[in-house]
């Protein structure tokens, strides 16, 4: 019994390792996650978030089991006009006192074509938790030819949060409830 | 006639060329902001900006009136026809009105906006110059009706104002290579 308690172990240490080698990482310099917020008659507001942990198991041969979770500092959201910063992380829109992180489980990548692929995931806002259906589109996969040195993988990934289901329903009707939410997501291998 | 009084004195071409570059900059970051910033934060800081450096050529605007009506000795006038004479008197009555209106134009379009109102949603933008101090606010409540009638107002006035300007050159260009006379010289600080 004890016997099989190790091997089972042993095989599952291995897998994980197997899976820890194989994966790569989320290029956090390289990756971008920004929400646009529409307001009448204005141009939108770009909204960056500039901080974001994750753990991610991401095989290039393999897109179809990737999973990653990611968790976005609301804190670090900035705007590129200052007192929009402050309002932005305030009580009345991501309040990051009461709610430090946004949380995105991408569960699976569901190709679609050679080049896109439904992102399939849970967004938690605000303590809210929605499932959502991302759409991502391959925009760089590397080596290539003038510098074979570089691997890269690039997913540009699209869709819209509707905040109104999360919760946050201040100046509705002036701020658009459905925002559009771009992330450049790029891995690359383990160095 | 001495040559001191060839050349404009330093004040009044420091300030030409000053407001010069302050007109055609204040023109295209405001026809850039309104028509082609698809950003919020590069719109609003764009207007910040311009809002600012509008109070600038306001200030330097009632200087250079005030030096103008001032000013006892000015380079003497090249033989013109009447027409000319009045045409050259009108463009520069019409330039001095206009480079303080366009500023007051804008200042009361700023004014105007909601965003400047006390309880502004999301939030209030107040017409700060370079962040030092705020403008008094001639217009306590404002309405995207009256937005839009400042904002037609700023812009007629811009326009005329570029019109004005064009004018200006040609005629400062005509008198230099055409008429071979020191109009432009004498605003350039070249003697002769």
């Amino acid at each position: 019994m004890r016997f099989l308690f190790a091997s089972i172990l042993i095989l599952f240490s291995s897998t994980l390792a197997l899976r820890a080698q194989e994966s790569w990482v989320i290029d956090h310099d390289a990756t971008e996650i920004v929400i646009n917020v529409g307001y009448i008659n204005e141009p939108k507001l770009r909204v960056a978030f500039e901080r974001f942990t994750d753990a991610t198991f991401f095989d290039p041969a393999r897109p179809e089991i990737t999973q990653s979770v990611i968790h976005v500092e609301s804190a670090s959201a900035r705007s590129g006009i200052g007192i929009v910063n402050g309002l932005l992380r305030g009580p009345d829109y991501l309040d990051s006192d009461e709610f430090p992180f946004i949380r995105y489980f991408l569960r699976e990548l569901r190709q679609t074509s050679p080049s896109t692929a439904d992102a399939i995931g849970d967004l938690t806002l605000l303590g809210v938790t929605r499932p959502i259906v991302l759409k991502a589109e391959v925009f760089a996969y590397a080596p290539n030819a003038p510098d074979p040195e570089k691997r890269i993988a690039g997913f540009n990934i699209r869709g819209n949060v509707d905040r109104s289901q999360f919760g946050s329903m201040i100046g509705a009707g002036r701020i658009d409830n459905v925002l559009p939410i771009e992330i450049r997501l790029v891995f690359r291998p383990p160095a | 006639m001495t040559t001191k009084t060839l050349i404009w004195p330093l004040p009044v071409r420091f300030l030409h060329w000053l407001m010069a570059i302050l007109i055609f900059g204040m023109l295209a970051i405001g026809f850039y902001a309104s028509n082609f910033a698809d950003e919020a934060a590069v719109k609003f800081n764009l207007l910040q900006v311009h809002k600012s450096f509008g109070f600038v050529a306001f200030t330097l605007a009632l200087l250079r009136i005030g030096l103008r009506l001032t000013l006892r000795e000015r380079p003497p006038l090249p033989i013109m026809p009447p027409w000319q004479r009045f045409a050259s008197g009108a463009s520069h009555l019409l330039l001095y009105v206009l480079i303080v209106a366009v500023p007051v134009s804008g200042w009361l379009l700023a004014s105007a906006s909601p965003f400047n109102n006390t309880d502004a949603f999301p939030f209030r933008v107040p017409n700060r110059v370079f962040g030092l101090f705020e403008l008094p606010d001639p217009i306590l409540i404002g309405t995207e009706a009256l937005e839009s009638r400042y904002f037609a107002m700023h812009l007629t006035l811009n326009t005329l104002l570029v019109i004005v300007v064009l004018i200006h050159i040609a005629a400062a260009l005509k008198h230099h290579f055409i008429d071979k006379d020191t109009v432009l010289n004498a605003m350039l600080g070249r003697r002769g």
